[in-house]
This record gives C-alpha cells, structure tokens and sequence, in this order.
C-alpha cells in the first residue's frame, strides 16, 4: 500500500531537477573529505547531463585545487563569463576560488601565475579584501601593485571600521613592515611593528567556499566529527597564530636595531622572548649576537654554546660556534681561543665528513628517518616539494594499478557475457521458439473466430431463431459437454429408429415420439441452463482471451528484444571497445608514471647533490674563516712570544717584569 | 657584520608566511616545475581513466532497462540521530548501511547518498525502507515507510527523505520518485 506521500509524489509529475541531486551526491563526498570520489561524481554528473550548471562548476574547480590540479582549476575559473554573471552568490564563490588559485600558486612559487589568477577578480568585498590585498603584496613582491578599491554592499556601507579592519590584517601589516625594512624606512616599519607586536586577532570563521578551496581549512575538514573539539582545536590554533605574529614582529623589530647597531634596544626586545616560539632559534642568535656587541659577554657565551649545542646542522648553529670561539679568544685566552677554534675547526670538518658519507649514499624514498642531513635537506621548499610530488607518483601506481584490475575484471564480466549471450542464442535455435510462438498464435486465432460464432449465435438466438444452438459450444462445463454430447447421440438414435420402424407401426412411433419429447425437455433445461450461464461465461472468454492477447503481445516483444540482443553485438561491442581502451590507457599511464618517478628521483638526487655542495661550500667557508682566525692568533702568540724575547734579551730583571704584564694583558684581551 | 646581517635577513624572510624565497630561484625551479606539471596532467588523467572505467562498469553491470537506484537524504536531522538505515524489495534485504558520525553529518548538510544501486526487471515491486536513529532525548526510535512502484524499461531513482516535522517535532520518511 503505498504511503499517501508517496502518492502524493506519484502526482507531482514535475521533472527532478537532476543537476541538484547530481550536486548533492557530490557534496555527500565532499563533506567526507572524500574529494576525488567527489570529483569523479562531477565527472559523472556532467557526462550523464551533458553540462555543469555555474555552481557545480565552481564546486568541480574548488575540487580541483584541492587536490592540487591548478592547471584544470584555472581553465575552469578564467573560462568563467564574469561579466554575466549577476548573481551575487555566484561572484562571491568564484571570488574565493580565484584567491584560493592564487594562494596556492603563491604557496609553489608560480608569481606570474598566481598575478594571472588575481588579475581576473573584478570585485572584492570587505570580507575578502584583507585576503586579497595579502595575496597581491606577496605575488608582486616586492613590486607595489595597483589593488582593486574594495566594493561595499548595503550592509556594510554604514560602517566605515570595515575598510580600516579590512586593511589593518596583521599579514597585511607584516607585509608592509618588511617592504619598509626592505627599502630601509625603519622608522615606518618600527611604527608598524611596535603596533602588531602586541595586538591580537581573531580571524572571522571560513564560509563553506573558503574551507572548499583551502588546502589548509580542507586539513582542518578532515577531522570534521567532534564539532566542538574542532572549535576549540580552532580557537588554539588562532591563538597561536596570533602569538606567532606578535613573535615574528618582535623579531623583525629586533634586527631592525641590530641593522641599525642598537643592541641594547635588540636585546631588550627579546628579553621576553617565548622559549617555545616557532622563531626561537633566529631569537637566540640575534639576542646572543646583541649581548656580545653590548659587552654582556657572559650572557652572550651562555647563549652562543646553547645555540651551537643545540643546533649543530643549522647555519645560525654553525655562525654561533664562530662568535663563540672569537669571544673566547678574546675574553680569555688565547691558548683557550686556539682551543675552541681547534675544536670548532674539528666540529666544521665532522660536519663535512657526515656530508661525504651521506652523498655516497643512494637516494631511496621514505627513508629520510635513517639520515639527519636528508631531513635538514627536506627543509629545502623545492626539494621536500620534489618529495611529496615523490609521494604522489607512488599513490598515482598504486591508484593505476587498482584501475588495472578494476579494468581486468570489467574485461572477465564482458567475457562473461558474451558467454550468457551465445547461450541464450543457442538455446532459442533449439527450443525452435518462434515455432512454438505461431502454434499458439493459430490456437489463439481459433478460440477467438470461435468466441465470435458463439456470440453472434446468441444474438441469433435472442431474435426466436430456436434452432440456433452454435452458441453453446465451447461455453459449457465438461459435464454439460457430455450431456450435450448425450442429446446429439440421442437425437442420432432417434433420426436411426424413426428410418428404421414403419410409419405405420403405431406402438414404435409413439415410442420414438415420447422418446423424442423427453429429450427436448432434457435439452431445453440444459439449454435454459446454458443460457443462464452464458454472459457470465461469454465475459470471462473475452477476458482470457484478452488476457491471452496481451501475454502473446508480452511474448512477442521479449522475443524481439532477444532476437536484437542476440543478432546486433553493437552495445557490448562498445563496451568491449572502451574497456580495451581504458586498458591501453592504463597501461601508457602506468609507463608515463613510472618514467616521471624516475625523473624525480633523478631532480631529487640533483637537488640533494645541490644541497650537499653548498653545504660543503659554506662549512668550506666556515673551516676557512676558522683557519684565518686560529692564524691570527697564533701570530698573536708569536708576536707576544718574540716581545717577550726581546725583552729577555734587554735584561733578565726586565724579561721578568714584562713576562708578568704581557700574561696579564693576555688575560684582559 | 654584513654577512650577518644578510644572513639574518634571509633566515627572516624565510619565516614569511608564503616563502617567496622560490622567486629568487627561477632557474632552479623551472624543471621542478615541469616535474610538478607533468604531475598535475598525470593525475588528472588518472582521475579521467577513473572516471570512464566508473561510467563502463555502470553501463555494464546496470543497463538503464533495469537500473534501480534507492537514495538517501536528511531534512535538517533535528528530531532524528540517524543511525543506520535497511532497504527492502519485496521483502528481500537489498541494502543496509551504518552510518558514522561524518556521513550523517554529511546528510545533515545537504548530501543526498546513494544507498543501493542494483537491477531490477519490470513489474510491480514493494519497497519497504526502516530507519534507526536517536530521538532528541537519546532513545532508540525507528522511522519506516512502504512504498509501491512499478519498474518500467527506464532507469529508476527512488530517493528517501527524512523530513522534520516541526508540528510534531517528529521525522517523517518521505519517498520521492525522481522524475527523469
């Protein structure tokens, strides 16, 4: 019994808007991070509908960047007809799409292409503005370009903090700070840092648009599950961010007054330095760096050692160990100086040997675990891309592999198939079906024409034609057949003994004729019977044989239908064509894979190659430097040494008082 | 003091939120970038070689003269947790499906999944869909529906919709017949 919704629904004959359900079953993908099976429901989409409508369109783009197919993504946005595009909504996604586009192109390095991407936005609106102007600082940088004016809508023309909000982003500022610094207006950008060193920001929540474009926000969907965990994770990670520009501001201010050599305002800046700011290391060194030239040695020294201790394959770690060695030269020393560059001479050439070691070693992926210098040459932007593109390749094999059996298997159930197909062929020649079909096609024939005397019969009948019985054939039971058939058998009986006896012999003839009334009794009640009978009859005849009608129509067309199916091989020849196709294809995918793995293994050994050399370059520099300086000192010593033997030679009483003022010079140096 | 300088500076910059340290290396970065687009055109590709041995296995296994797909969608999930939902024809189990926290989420925010795809001849046919779920006070509460259909030589997409219904604050299941 269907429910009286459904009903309902059965009347409302109006056509399913496909394009929306097709967009739905997309976003069911979507919202499980699930976002190349996403992408192949829009492929679906847009073969079983011919074309994407303007918002399914954006989804596929948005899809696209996020699993890094810009090239397909920007064909896709730039083909976009802006100008008639009137809906707000629409121009709000492809917005966000374009700035997404541009910031992932940012984030590879492709300036002209993320300029491109930017080039083509049109509007922006407040809430966009800040991302907008950043993306433009950075792909033009350090170039100043000429930004869009930010368009308002009703809302917000009232409030005029929009614009200065929009503006005041603390990536904005940081921007700008460093474009003062690199133009050398350190006033301005002291000004800017001051400000952003202690401000904080909370960055609005991303709309759906946002988080579909963004790459990073994507990471933060797939923990989608726990709402308010995520919130709170969210808000941490804001707050650290927050933090994180407060530090780096405060970093930049302070190498603006170590460029400008005022270290006690350096080191007072970093006083109060976060110990577990993601900027600590460049923070040590500076505030280090700042104490020495301030003369706060001690602190310096502490902090020098800590540096070269606890980064000995960073450069900052590496220059430490210098301005260590150098201020024990001079502090103690110069026996002790000579000492920490010997050291330090040792501790460069330890470095330099790990290198050899590790170039001998062959690149073999996943590995990056067993060697530190492997893991110091994936801090490298282009390499470690060069890694994840290593990681995408072996995904990609894998993911041909799987199409490779999906394929095989497509191929076993087409032979299959084919198999079912000759079976039914070869069963329908033997089961001679079409002879079985023209049989009951005669036998159908028959009980109609039959049906049709019956009725016409009647009709006789029903006008006083008595005589007329036709009608009852083919409507009585099997026992009123055989009495029928009694009363005909009778009737022959009757006709044989009327031929038989004399006319004249009274007592025969009067026989036959009693004989004869007692049989027209017996058949008019069963004709009278019959009678009765006979609409209700006649109905269920017409009906069966409408019945009949529509099973041999029913036969008739399934016959057809398997006699298409067995003689045309067309529609599984398609299929058979395309799944060779796709088989070929998967192959040439598999090779092409295969031979760009190859290829980045190759560039990723040419980069660590790379790596390695100009590491060995700047150690070569550092041991050289460390070199110079321990010859200096022991020029130091050898010229002390020949004073001090001049002196000697002069007079043995004056040897002795310059022995003792030369060692305590020494000292204080 | 220069060197130092200079080297602080670029430590500095590299702390950028986007490193525009690439920039400064064209040279270097053009085969990498090659590497990256070669990349990018093999995965789409691939994504397209997905898709087409997606759409062979369909027409395949489920020509459009028996094709019979049952769909799943929430409207809005206020009143009912979904849970897990079984799909009948004719009183044979042809689908059931548990349903995690995300894929119910997933409904909730407009997905509509599809539950069952399978072949079905023509004739008259009984579906009957059972749906487990929570209430708003955390007991176990069952939603079902019966629905008659008659499958034809097209394709037939059958769609079950939870509705709220915020006279009653109760879910109702809606069944849709998509009209092709």
């Amino acid at each position: 019994m269907p429910s009286i919704f459904a009903r309902t629904q059965q009347l409302n004959l109006a056509k399913t808007d496909l394009a929306e359900k097709h967009y739905r079953q997309t976003l069911f993908y979507y919202f499980q991070g699930q976002n190349e099976t996403a992408l192949t429901e829009v492929g679906r989409t847009q073969l079983r509908l011919g074309e994407l409508d303007k918002k399914t369109s954006l989804l596929k783009a948005g899809l696209q960047i996020s699993i890094g197919l810009q090239a397909q993504a920007q064909q896709v946005l730039l083909a976009f007809d802006h100008k008639n595009t009137a809906n707000e909504n629409i121009q709000e996604l492809l917005l966000v799409a374009l700035l997404s586009l541009a910031e992932q192109f940012i984030e590879q390095g492709k300036m002209a292409e993320a300029q491109d991407a930017l080039s083509n936005i049109l509007r922006v609106d407040s809430r966009y503005y800040s991302q907008y102007t950043m993306l433009s600082q950075l792909a033009y940088w350090p170039t100043k370009t000429n930004l869009l004016k930010m368009s308002t809508d009703k809302l917000e023309k009232n409030n005029e903090n929009v614009n200065a909000d929009a503006l005041f982003s603390p990536y904005i500022q940081l921007n700008n700070a460093l474009r003062h610094i690199e133009n050398k207006e350190y006033q301005q950008a002291i000004n800017l840092l001051n400000v952003l060193k202690v401000s904080s920001w909370f960055s609005e929540e991303p709309t759906f648009w946002q988080t579909l474009f963004s790459k990073k926000l994507l990471f933060g969907a797939k923990e989608y599950g726990a709402n308010e965990d995520n919130r709170y994770t969210e808000s941490i990670s804001q707050g650290k961010q927050s933090l994180a520009i407060n530090d780096y501001a405060r970093l930049l201010l302070a190498q603006i007054y170590v460029q400008k050599a005022l270290f006690e305002k350096a080191l007072s800046e970093l006083q109060t330095f976060p110990q577990h700011s993601p900027y600590r290391e460049s923070a040590l060194y500076l505030f280090a760096y700042s104490a020495q030239q301030s003369k706060h040695y001690t602190s310096a020294f502490n902090i020098f050692t800590l540096l070269h201790k606890q980064y000995p394959y960073s450069y900052l770690g590496w220059q430490s160990g210098e301005l260590l060695a150098e201020q024990i030269s001079k502090q103690q020393s110069l026996n002790q100086g000579l000492q920490a560059y010997q050291q330090l001479e040792e501790f460069y050439q330890q470095r330099v040997t790990e290198l050899s070691s590790f170039s001998l070693q062959p690149f073999k992926f996943q590995n990056e675990a067993q060697s530190i210098w492997l893991e110091q040459a994936l801090k490298e932007p282009s390499l470690s891309n060069l890694y994840q593109d290593l990681a995408q390749t072996n995904a990609l094999s894998k993911t041909i592999k799987k199409l490779q059996d999906k394929s095989h298997w497509l191929a076993e159930t087409i032979a299959l198939n084919q198999q079912r197909k000759a079976n039914i062929v070869t069963s329908q020649k033997n089961n001679k079906q079409q002879v079985q079909l023209n049989i009951l096609l005669i036998k159908r024939t028959a009980l109609a024409e039959k049906l049709s005397v019956a009725l016409a019969s009647e009709v006789a009948l029903s006008h006083g034609e008595t005589h007329e019985t036709s009608w009852r054939d083919g409507f009585a039971n099997d026992n009123e057949q055989a009495w029928l058939n009694r009363i005909n058998k009778s009737k022959e009986n009757l006709i044989y003994l009327k031929k038989k006896y004399a006319i004249d012999d009274k007592n025969q003839q009067q026989s036959i004729k009693d004989y004869q009334q007692r049989l027209n009794r017996v058949e008019g009640v069963l004709n009278w019977q019959l009678y009765q009978q006979f609409p209700q009859r006649s109905w269920h005849h017409k009906q069966a044989l409408k019945i009949i009608d529509q099973s041999l129509a029913r036969v008739k067309n399934q016959q057809s239908k398997i006699l298409i199916l067995s003689e045309s091989q067309s529609s599984l020849a398609i299929i058979i064509e395309k799944q060779l196709k796709s088989a070929a294809t998967a192959q040439r995918l598999l090779q092409k894979t295969q031979h760009l793995h190859a290829q980045i293994i190759k560039e990723i050994t040419d980069n660590i190659a790379g790596y390695i050399n100009k590491q060995q370059h700047i150690l070569a520099q550092h041991i050289l430097s460390t070199k110079r300086a321990m010859a200096k000192i022991l020029e130091h010593i050898a010229s002390n040494d020949l004073k001090i033997e001049q002196q000697l030679e002069l007079s043995p009483k004056h040897q002795v008082d310059n022995r003792f003022t030369i060692s305590n010079q020494e000292v204080i140096r | 003091m220069k060197k130092i300088s200079l080297l602080l500076f670029m430590v500095l910059i590299n702390f950028s939120f986007f490193d525009i340290s690439y920039a400064q290396e064209p040279e270097k970065n053009s085969s990498a970038s090659n590497l990256a687009k070669e990349l990018e055109q093999l995965k789409s590709q691939v994504l397209q070689l997905n898709l087409e041995l997606f759409i062979l296995e369909e027409d395949l296994l489920f020509p459009a003269s028996t094709q019979v797909a049952i769909f799943v969608s929430v409207d809005i999930g206020r009143f009912f947790k979904l849970d897990s939902v079984e799909v009948k024809i004719n009183d044979q189990d042809v689908a059931g499906f548990l349903y995690t926290d995300r894929q119910r989420k997933s409904l909730e925010q407009g997905g509509i999944q599809k539950l069952y795809l399978g072949n079905l001849k023509m004739g008259s046919y009984q579906l009957t869909a059972i749906f487990n779920g929570l209430d708003n006070d955390g007991r176990n509460v069952k939603r079902a529906a019966n629905y008659q259909f008659e499958k034809d030589d097209e394709s037939l997409m059958i769609e079950l919709k939870l509705v709220d219904e915020t006279s009653n604050f109760r879910t109702k299941v809606i069944v849709e017949e998509w009209v092709l």
